[in-house]
Order: structure tokens, then C-alpha cells, then sequence
């Protein structure tokens, strides 16, 4: 079998712009690597990405860049269920350190191309924003109101109680 | 572009990574959010939640129960047999604190009825309840809180600040709470469901400690209690129990007649499963050395066509799971076939040589005689064998056990490399599990019997085996935690 390796393939963001990548690039994205599967003619074609635009799919390619020599992502739903933990790596971290609107669209958009990994650390990313923060912070952080009367806020601090470890 | 722009299932995949305090905190955000986190929220904490006797924590149970969404959340109701430490004086740390909080004490609890009060209040208003259990332990899975974290009963930590021995910055210091006897708990539940007429689906007792059901936890079915308690059973679809009710070991009895299947007829549990006809699913798990149940089984199996043992019906049972007993291979295959089994699973069960002249190897011998015996029934579909063991008795001066192996599929005579003591199957459409279980019984394997003084010292690891028993025998129970 031929190597996939230096293959080149474009790809088509929402707004109309060409990007040309690497196939082995690309193809972090499941999105991509199935519709390269379906169509069986990868390079001749561009494929579009309709819902990411440029600045967002470049951000993308250039994590799935330094990526590209990761192992395939696991299967196994059930081992990725009891691991929680917050760690992200010093490469992604300083990847992650963009406003909140790229961070959100980077979310979206690995949500959209199916980058399993791309998506647990922009989720990791937010979650560590909210680690150690009393509600009001959280709300400072994100831009949230407060539209809670005092009596729905008690009632949700006891809901709160009940489940946890006490 | 914002976080509350982010699509509800992205928002809920970003709360997996908080700890429990850090997603409640996040509940108090905004409408918005609270109303996206609620439903997985509830299912996580509230389908299944664990109690104590004490009254702060049947008092929050009360409240969950008059919570107008999650009371419907509620399936399964958990109470262990944990309860404070004992705490004579009033005016003593933790004492002062139940004082203040207007709490009683345990015994008060129990003794005055408020208990069973409490719960019946809450079973009473919990539409969807389905499971009441009863355990000795904390389950794992609580992963949001970390790789080891359990779901304790709600409650365990009230007043434990205030105590010397508390120590706030060492997150792994425990509470060493007090377990109470599980006995009396059993009767308790049963009359609470009764006292709110409720019957929910499943009784699930897990008892890993040493203490366990008796014959004394069985005994409600007459009089002022039995009145309460016998519509509840009436109608029980699921028990599993845990039995501990007979504390001499087992070689001390080998030389006199075991319990008759006649005696075992008048003991309230062979009188409670007569009064359970819409049983689907029984397990019981008993003691590993303990004569009482394969006299228990013995009358269990007894064919209906045998009056004179008071032989009980069961006729819809389909799953039989019985563990940590020692039995004659005879008497496991009377019980095994006179139901119309779907599925069965035995743990660590210790078949009994019944004479000198048996063949070395009982599983083997069990598992053809089983494929025989079932060979013209259809509805065997899931079998589980665990961590099975033979005992030979009399081979003097104390009685050998040997753990019995099974060889991988194709294995030959010989060939013993890849040896499990777990054997598991489902016979899917157009397969017999007659095939299966006549094919296993060529697969097992017994290691040859040592010479006297090397077994004397195996007979020792054995018994020190059987105090980790209690520990693995209900990893399936984990399981059902993790579903959570």
C-alpha cells in the first residue's frame, strides 16, 4: 500500500477559503478521515467544512499538526468514563491560551470534525476555569447573570448538599 | 460566541470534569446552565442514593422524597449498616453536636420506632422506587470525585469536624464509623415497606462484613408484623441475600447427617420463600464453611412431588445465583434442575465429596451430570461459574480443599497453560447449553492431591482464603455502582 503520508488534500472552510494540508494531517479529524474513506479519491477533490471558518480550521490543523504522530484515539467508552482527570499537556495548554471566543469555536469545531482529543482539552480548558471558583466568579469569568431568585438559589444549594460527599 | 452558546451536550461533556462541589457550584450559575446540568445531575445523584440509620439521614431521604422532581428520580434506596460512633455522653463533641442539631441517637432511633417511621414516610412518596437495599460498605465509582472515591450514606460526616481526630487537611483520614448487626435492619425495611404498603421490585442485601442475615431476620412473617410484611413479599420479584445464620465450621460437622431437607423446611427462610410466588430472581449467599447451606439447598431442590418436605413452588423463578457455600455436587444438581433456570451463576462454591468412592474431579462429574439432566430444556441461556473448589473430607487429620480449574477450548490432557477459575456463557439462539456445560466439564481440571504434610499447609491458605472471600464475592455489585 502506498503511503498516505505526504499526500496533500484541501479542505474548504465555512467562508469559502482553500487550505491545503497534509492527508495524515487531516485525517486527526474522523469527520475528514471518513469522508476520505467514502469518496475514495483523496486529493482530487476539496472537501468542505461547512460549519469552521478559516481562522478557526487553520487553529484546528495546527493542533492536528502537532499531533499527527499520536496514537489513534481508543475505542474503549468505558475506561474513558472512569478517568477525570484535569491534566492537560504543556504544548496544549499554551495552545489553549487564546480569548473565550476562539476557545468555544475551537470546541465547537472539534465537536464537529470528531477530534475526540482535541475536544477533551478544550473541555478540560473550561473546566479548569470553573475549578476553585465560588458561583460568583464563575459568572464574572463567563459573563453570566445571575437570573436566580433567593428561594431557587436555596433550593439548589440543598440539591447540592444531597449529592455530595457528606 | 459564549460558554452558554455552547450546545447542551458540549456543556455537559465540560461538567464531567468537575468534582461534585465544583458542578454544584456551577448549578448556582444561572437558570440557563442549572436547567442544561439538571437532568444528568439527577441521574447521577439521585437514582440511586445510600442512607443511614440515623436521623439526619433519614431525614434527608424525607426530604429528597418530598422534592418535586427528584423524588420521581429516586429507584433505589440504599441503607447501610453503618451508624455513628458510640457516644454515651450527651455533652461529649459529637454528642453536643446531635444535641444542638435536635438529632436522636441511634439506639433511640431504633428503639422509639421513629426509624421505621422515617423510612415508611419516604417509601410512601417515592413513585418510581424500585431496589431497597441493605449493605455493609461503601461503593466505588464515585469517579467525578476522584479514582477511589465511594458513595458513602448521606450523612456520615455529620459532626465529625468537631471531633479530636479530625483532621481537615489530610483528605484520606476516614471516619471510623460504628456497624451495627445487619438482623434486625432486614426486618425493619420489610416493615417499613409494609407499614407505607409499597412493594417495590428488588431487596438487595450485600454483606461483605462478617456479620450477616440470620434465621432471625426471616422470622416476620407472623403476627402483628406479618401482617405488614407478607403483601410486600407477596408481590417481590427480586431477593438476594446474604446468610450467615450458623457459625460452626463446616468439618466439624462432617460426621453427623447434615441438616435434613425436613428441618430445613420449618426455618423462617424456607417458610418466607414460601411466600414469594412471583419470584423471578433469587441469590443467596452464605458462608463458606458452614453446614447449614446444604441443608438449606438440599430442601430448596426438593421436587414438588414430595409433600413431606413442604417442597416450595417458585414458579417463575428463571435466575438462580448462589455463592460461598460448601454443598454436595447431588444436592446442587437437584436445585440447579428442578427450576425452569434462564440463568444461573455459582461463586465460589465448594462441592462436597459426598463418599470416598466419588471421582477425584466433582466439578466435572457435576457439569455432565447438569448437561444431562438438562439436555430436554430450552430455557438455560447465561451460565456463570467463579473461583469454584471441591472439599474432600476426611482425609485426615483436617478435611483437603482443592480449587478447580478450567482449561482454555482446546486444550489437551495434558496441557495446563492458560488455566481460569472463571467460566462464563450465553448459549445464543440455535446453541445448546447442554453442549456447552458437557464440553466444560472436559475442561476442568484438578491438580493432583499433594502429600499429607504439603496439604496440611494448603488447608491453611485455604482458610486463610476464606477471609478474603467476603471481599470479591460482590464485585458484581461494584458493578451495578458503576452504572450510576
Amino acid at each position: 500500500m502506498a503511503s498516505t503520508d505526504d499526500q496533500k488534500i484541501i479542505l474548504v472552510s465555512s467562508d469559502g477559503v482553500n487550505i491545503q494540508t497534509d492527508r495524515i494531517i487531516a485525517e486527526r479529524s474522523m469527520l475528514i478521515k471518513n469522508m476520505i474513506e467514502d469518496l475514495g479519491t483523496p486529493g482530487e477533490e476539496p472537501i468542505p467544512i461547512m460549519n469552521v471558518s478559516e481562522a478557526v480550521l487553520r487553529k484546528v490543523l495546527e493542533w492536528c499538526d502537532h499531533h499527527k504522530k499520536d496514537p489513534p484515539p481508543e475505542k474503549d467508552e468505558d475506561a474513558e468514563s472512569r478517568k477525570k482527570t484535569t491534566d492537560i499537556e504543556e504544548w496544549d495548554q499554551k495552545f489553549m491560551q487564546v480569548d473565550q471566543e476562539m476557545l468555544f469555536e475551537i470546541i465547537l469545531a472539534a465537536n464537529y470534525m470528531d477530534i475526540k482529543a482535541l475536544l477533551d482539552v478544550g473541555c478540560k480548558t473550561v473546566a479548569n476555569m470553573i475549578k476553585g471558583k465560588s458561583p460568583e466568579e464563575i459568572r464574572k469569568t463567563f459573563n453570566i447573570q445571575n437570573d436566580f431568585t433567593p428561594e431557587e438559589e436555596e433550593q439548589i444549594r440543598r440539591e447540592n448538599e444531597w449529592a455530595e460527599d457528606r | 460566541m459564549a460558554l452558554l452558546d455552547l450546545p447542551p451536550e458540549l456543556l455537559l461533556r465540560i461538567s464531567a470534569f468537575l468534582t461534585t462541589s465544583e458542578l454544584g457550584k456551577s448549578r448556582l450559575t444561572s437558570k440557563n446552565i442549572e436547567a442544561v446540568l439538571f437532568d444528568s445531575f439527577a441521574r447521577e445523584f439521585f437514582t440511586k442514593k445510600q442512607f443511614m440509620l440515623e436521623q439526619i439521614s433519614l431525614q434527608a431521604l424525607i426530604d429528597i422524597s418530598n422534592h418535586p422532581t427528584l423524588a420521581s428520580r429516586l429507584s433505589e434506596v440504599v441503607i447501610s449498616s453503618h451508624v455513628f460512633p458510640s457516644d454515651p455522653e450527651i455533652l461529649s463533641v459529637s454528642g453536643k453536636a446531635m444535641y444542638q442539631a435536635g438529632y436522636v441517637d441511634h439506639d433511640v432511633l431504633m428503639a422509639s420506632g421513629q426509624a421505621i417511621h422515617m423510612l415508611a414516610e419516604a417509601f410512601s412518596k417515592l413513585p418510581n422506587l424500585r431496589t431497597v437495599g441493605l449493605r455493609d460498605y461503601n461503593g466505588l465509582g464515585r469517579y467525578r470525585d476522584g479514582e477511589f472515591a465511594t458513595w458513602k450514606s448521606w450523612g456520615w460526616s455529620f459532626g465529625w469536624d468537631r471531633l479530636p481526630a479530625y483532621d481537615a487537611d489530610n483528605p484520606n483520614s476516614q471516619r471510623g464509623l460504628r456497624t451495627i448487626s445487619p438482623e434486625p435492619v432486614l426486618p425493619v425495611l420489610f416493615y417499613a415497606l409494609g407499614h407505607a404498603k409499597v412493594v417495590p421490585e428488588s431487596i438487595h442485601v450485600f454483606l461483605r462484613k462478617r456479620s450477616k442475615l440470620t434465621q432471625q431476620s426471616f422470622n416476620i412473617l407472623d403476627g402483628y408484623l406479618g401482617e405488614k410484611v407478607r403483601p410486600v413479599l407477596g408481590n417481590m420479584k427480586e431477593l438476594m441475600l446474604a446468610i450467615g445464620n450458623d457459625t460452626t465450621p463446616y468439618y466439624y460437622h462432617r460426621t453427623i447427617a447434615p441438616t435434613k431437607s425436613e428441618d430445613a423446611s420449618n426455618l423462617p427462610l424456607a417458610r418466607l420463600l414460601h411466600r414469594t410466588p412471583k419470584l423471578e430472581t433469587l441469590r443467596l449467599n452464605f458462608e463458606p464453611s458452614q453446614p447449614f447451606a446444604s441443608g438449606f439447598l438440599d430442601w430448596l431442590g426438593s421436587p414438588v412431588s414430595r409433600p413431606a418436605t413442604n417442597p416450595v413452588t417458585l414458579p417463575r423463578l428463571t435466575a438462580l445465583e448462589l455463592g460461598m457455600l460448601t454443598v454436595p455436587a447431588a444436592t446442587l444438581l437437584k436445585v440447579l434442575s428442578k427450576f425452569d433456570l434462564e440463568s444461573f451463576s455459582l461463586w465460589k462454591v465448594k462441592l462436597h465429596a459426598s463418599s470416598a468412592s466419588d471421582p477425584e474431579n466433582c466439578w466435572q462429574a457435576l457439569l455432565h451430570d447438569l448437561a444431562t439432566a438438562l439436555n430436554q430444556k430450552t430455557s438455560l441461556k447465561s451460565v456463570l461459574i467463579g473461583f469454584p473448589s471441591q472439599l474432600h473430607c476426611g482425609r485426615a487429620p483436617f478435611d483437603i480443599e482443592d480449587a478447580c480449574y478450567f482449561k482454555p477450548v482446546g486444550a489437551g490432557e495434558e496441557d495446563i497453560f492458560g488455566m481460569t477459575q472463571e467460566a462464563k456463557h450465553y448459549a445464543g439462539p440455535g446453541t445448546s447449553m447442554a453442549d456447552w456445560l458437557e464440553e466444560l466439564s472436559q475442561r476442568t481440571y484438578v491438580p493432583p492431591p499433594e502429600d499429607d504434610s504439603d496439604s496440611l499447609n494448603s488447608e491453611d491458605e485455604g482458610l486463610n482464603d476464606g477471609e478474603g472471600e467476603d471481599e470479591d464475592n460482590d464485585d458484581e455489585d461494584d458493578d451495578d455502582d458503576d452504572d450510576n
